[in-house]
C-alpha cells in the first residue's frame, strides 16, 4: 500500500461535478509510472446514464475502462444501489469495470465496495483500483473521519434529538454559548448546533459574533417546530374513558407515587384563560399500567382521556404542580396545542399570548 | 373559574331556602327530589346546566304532615301562586316549586294527591318516589351566595332514591319525547358519575326488598339496560341532547353506558 496522498483541502463539495474532478486528479496522482489517463467530461445524459467514462492505460497499451457513478455523500446502502445500477448498465460491456468516485467513503462504505469488488476513489484521497488484465492494483488511504460530518443540512424538527433542543432554546433565556446551553440542560452540543442552524436559517435565532445564541424568537420557535412535530403522531397516544369525568380524575392523580404531565387544554387552563378542557392528555411512562391503576376504560369511541408516552423525558422537565395537578411546561403544552385538532391551534396560540406577557413565570 | 357553582345554580338555591322559608312549619314531611337534590350530590360539574333545572321538587311524607297551618296558606301567605297542574306552584321569584306524593300512597283520583284538609290541588301524584322515603338524609342546605347567610336542615333524597325517580320519569315519557325531560338523563349521569357504583347498588339492593319501595326499585332496575345500555338507547341519546355539545357527544355516550353497565353487573351479584 503507498503512502497516503493528500486529498482535497476540506472544503464543502458542492456539486458531482467538482467530485469526478478531484477525483480525476487522485486517480492521475496515484498511477504507476508509464500509465496514461484520459476521462469523458459527459455526465448523465437522455442517453447516457452514468456519470463518465475513465481508461486507464498501461505502458504496453493495453486499457481499463471504468465506468464511473459519482455520489456526493453516500451512505453504504446508496453505495448498494448504485452499484447494482452500474452492473446493469455494465452488461453486455466488455472490457469495462465499474468505479464509484465520492466526496468521502467512509470505512464502511469503503469494505462494502471491497466486498463488491468494485474499485473507488473519494476526494480525501481513500482510493482502490483494482483490474485483472492489465493487470492494476492501487490502495491508497486518505481521510479516516468525514471531514464534513455535517454535509446534510438539517432540514426538520421531527426527531427526539431537535425536540429536545428546542426545549432547551425555547426554555433558556439567551445569550448562552452552545456548549453552556448543553450542560444546561443535557442535549448534545452537536445536536443543538443543527438545530441552531436550522433556526437562524428560518431567522428565528441569531448568534453572536462568536457563534453563541444571541437572541431566540421562542414564540416562532414553537410554531417552527410544531410543523414538524405532532403530538399525536411524534408520541405513542392510547385512548381511554374516565367515566366519571376529568374532575374525578384530576382527585385520582392527586398524590399517585409514579411522575405524569398533564398537557394540552386541561394543562393550558391552569395558565390562560381557554375554555374547560373535554380530553385530558397525560404524558406518562407506561400507558397501560397507568390505565390499570387509575381504572380507565380502554376505548375507540368516545374517549376522554389519552395516555400518552412521550417522544422523550423533556416533557417531564420543568413541570409545576397547579392545582393539585403536575402540569407540563408552558412550551411543551403549547407545541402539543398547536398540533391538536379542533380549537387547540387557537388555544396554542392562547397560550402563546401568556407566556408573552408572563415570561418571568416559565423561563430562566 | 372553575368549581365557582353556575349563577343558575345561586339563584336556584336562593329560590328553594324562599319555599322552605314558606314552608317552614312542615320541614319534616318534606323531602328534597328532583334536580336541586341531584345537585346536593353532585355539586357543580363541567356538564351544562340548563334553566330548568331551578325547579325545586318536595316529595310530601304523608304521615308526617301535620293538619295545619294548611300548605296552601303557607305558600299563597308567602305571595306564592297556584300553578296550572295539581301540586305545581310559582314562587314570586317566578320559579316552578312541585309538591309530589309516591303514587303507592296518593289516594284515588288521577293527577292531585288526596290530602285530607290540605286537598286535591296542593299536591300531586308521581310514580317513583316512594324510595325517597327511606333513601334520605338530613342535609344543612345552605345558600350559594356569600352575602345570604340562611341555612335549613331539610330531608334531601339519597343518590339511589333520585336515580330511581329520574328512571321512573325518563321511562314514562319515552313515547312523548320532550326536550324538557332530556335533563334527566344527564341528572342520571350526574348522579353515576358521582357516587360510587358499589354504594348505589347497596342502597338499591336495599330499597328492591322494602315494602314502601320495592316494586318502583324493581321496575327501574328493569328498564336500565333498555334505556342506557347502549351508546343509541333512548336515554343515552337524551342525556347527548341535553349536554348540547357535540364535541362531548360521544363522551357522553359512552360514559353513560359504561357507568350503566358497572351498576347493572354489580347488582346482578
Amino acid at each position: 500500500m503507498k503512502d497516503g496522498v493528500k486529498g482535497m483541502q476540506p472544503n464543502k463539495i458542492v456539486s458531482e461535478q467538482q467530485v469526478l474532478r478531484a477525483c480525476a486528479e487522485l486517480i492521475k496522482g496515484v498511477l504507476p509510472a508509464n500509465w496514461s489517463f484520459t476521462a469523458s467530461e459527459a455526465l448523465k445524459s437522455k442517453t447516457r446514464q452514468y456519470d463518465s467514462l475513465l481508461t486507464l492505460t498501461s505502458p504496453d497499451q493495453r486499457s481499463v475502462n471504468y465506468m464511473v457513478e459519482v455520489k456526493r455523500s453516500p451512505t453504504a446502502k446508496s453505495i448498494v444501489d448504485a452499484v447494482t445500477q452500474l452492473r446493469l448498465l455494465l452488461e453486455g460491456r466488455e472490457g469495462e469495470l465499474p468505479l464509484l468516485a465520492a466526496g468521502y467513503l467512509g470505512r464502511r462504505s469503503q469494505e462494502v465496495l471491497k466486498e463488491l469488488d468494485v474499485s473507488y476513489v473519494d476526494t480525501t484521497g481513500n482510493i482502490r483500483l483494482t483490474a485483472s488484465s492489465p493487470g492494476l492494483f492501487v490502495e491508497v488511504q486518505g481521510a479516516q473521519k468525514d471531514p464534513w460530518p455535517d454535509d446534510q443540512p438539517l432540514r426538520t424538527l421531527r426527531g427526539r434529538g431537535a425536540g429536545r433542543a428546542v426545549r432547551a432554546l425555547v426554555d433558556t433565556i439567551p445569550p448562552y454559548g452552545v456548549r453552556e446551553l448543553s450542560a444546561r440542560t443535557g442535549v448534545a452540543a452537536p445536536t443543538l448546533s443543527r438545530v441552531i442552524d436550522l433556526l437562524e436559517r428560518d431567522a428565528i435565532v441569531t448568534r453572536d459574533s462568536r457563534g453563541g445564541v444571541a437572541s431566540v424568537d421562542w414564540a416562532d420557535a414553537l410554531r417552527r417546530w410544531s410543523q414538524d412535530y405532532e403530538l399525536r403522531r411524534s408520541n405513542t397516544v392510547t385512548s381511554y374513558l374516565e367515566p366519571r369525568g376529568l374532575e374525578a380524575l384530576g382527585q385520582r392523580l392527586d398524590d399517585v407515587p409514579w411522575r405524569y404531565a398533564v398537557t394540552s387544554s386541561l394543562a393550558a387552563q391552569r395558565f390562560a384563560p381557554v375554555a374547560p378542557a373535554r380530553i385530558a392528555v397525560l404524558y406518562v411512562d407506561d400507558a397501560t399500567s397507568t390505565a390499570e391503576t387509575l381504572d380507565l376504560r380502554s376505548t375507540e369511541a368516545g374517549a376522554n382521556v389519552l395516555l400518552v408516552e412521550p417522544f422523550d423525558e423533556v416533557v417531564f422537565e420543568r413541570t409545576v404542580k397547579l392545582d393539585g395537578l403536575i402540569v407540563a411546561a408552558p412550551s411543551q403544552v403549547a407545541v402539543d396545542l398547536l398540533t391538536g385538532p379542533g380549537r387547540e391551534p387557537a388555544e396554542g396560540e392562547a397560550l402563546i399570548d401568556w407566556m408573552e406577557k408572563n415570561e418571568d413565570a416559565w423561563r430562566s | 373559574m372553575p368549581g365557582d357553582p353556575d349563577p343558575l345554580y345561586v339563584a336556584a338555591r336562593a329560590a328553594l331556602l324562599d319555599t322552605l322559608d314558606a314552608l317552614r312549619e312542615h320541614h319534616d314531611a318534606l323531602v328534597l327530589v328532583g334536580a336541586q337534590a341531584v345537585y346536593v350530590h353532585t355539586g357543580a360539574t363541567t356538564l351544562s346546566v340548563a334553566e330548568y333545572t331551578t325547579d325545586a321538587d318536595f316529595c310530601i311524607a304523608l304521615d308526617l304532615l301535620t293538619d295545619s297551618p294548611l300548605l296552601a296558606d303557607c305558600l299563597l301567605a308567602n305571595g306564592y301562586e297556584i300553578g296550572t297542574n295539581p301540586g305545581s306552584w310559582i314562587s314570586p321569584r317566578g320559579i316552578t316549586v312541585d309538591l309530589m306524593v309516591p303514587e303507592v300512597l296518593a289516594g284515588a283520583g288521577s293527577r292531585g294527591a288526596r290530602l285530607g284538609p290540605h286537598g286535591n290541588r296542593a299536591a300531586r301524584r308521581a310514580k317513583g318516589l316512594e324510595a325517597s322515603l327511606l333513601d334520605r338524609q338530613r342535609t344543612v342546605i345552605t345558600a350559594l351566595e356569600p352575602s345570604d347567610e340562611r341555612s335549613v336542615e331539610i330531608w334531601v333524597a339519597g343518590p339511589s332514591a333520585l336515580l330511581i325517580a329520574k328512571i321512573h320519569k325518563i321511562n314514562e315519557r319515552l313515547d312523548s319525547p320532550d326536550r324538557l325531560n332530556d335533563k334527566d338523563a344527564l341528572d342520571v349521569l350526574r348522579l353515576l358519575q358521582s357516587v360510587s357504583t358499589n354504594s348505589l347498588s347497596n342502597r338499591l339492593n336495599e330499597l328492591r326488598t322494602s315494602d314502601l319501595a320495592g316494586d318502583a326499585t324493581a321496575q327501574a332496575i328493569d328498564v336500565l339496560p333498555a334505556l342506557f345500555g347502549q351508546s343509541d338507547s333512548p336515554g343515552t341519546r337524551m342525556a347527548v341532547r341535553a349536554a348540547g355539545e357535540q364535541s362531548l357527544d360521544t363522551i357522553i355516550a359512552a360514559s353513560l353506558v359504561a357507568l350503566v353497565e358497572d351498576l347493572v353487573d354489580e347488582l346482578a351479584i
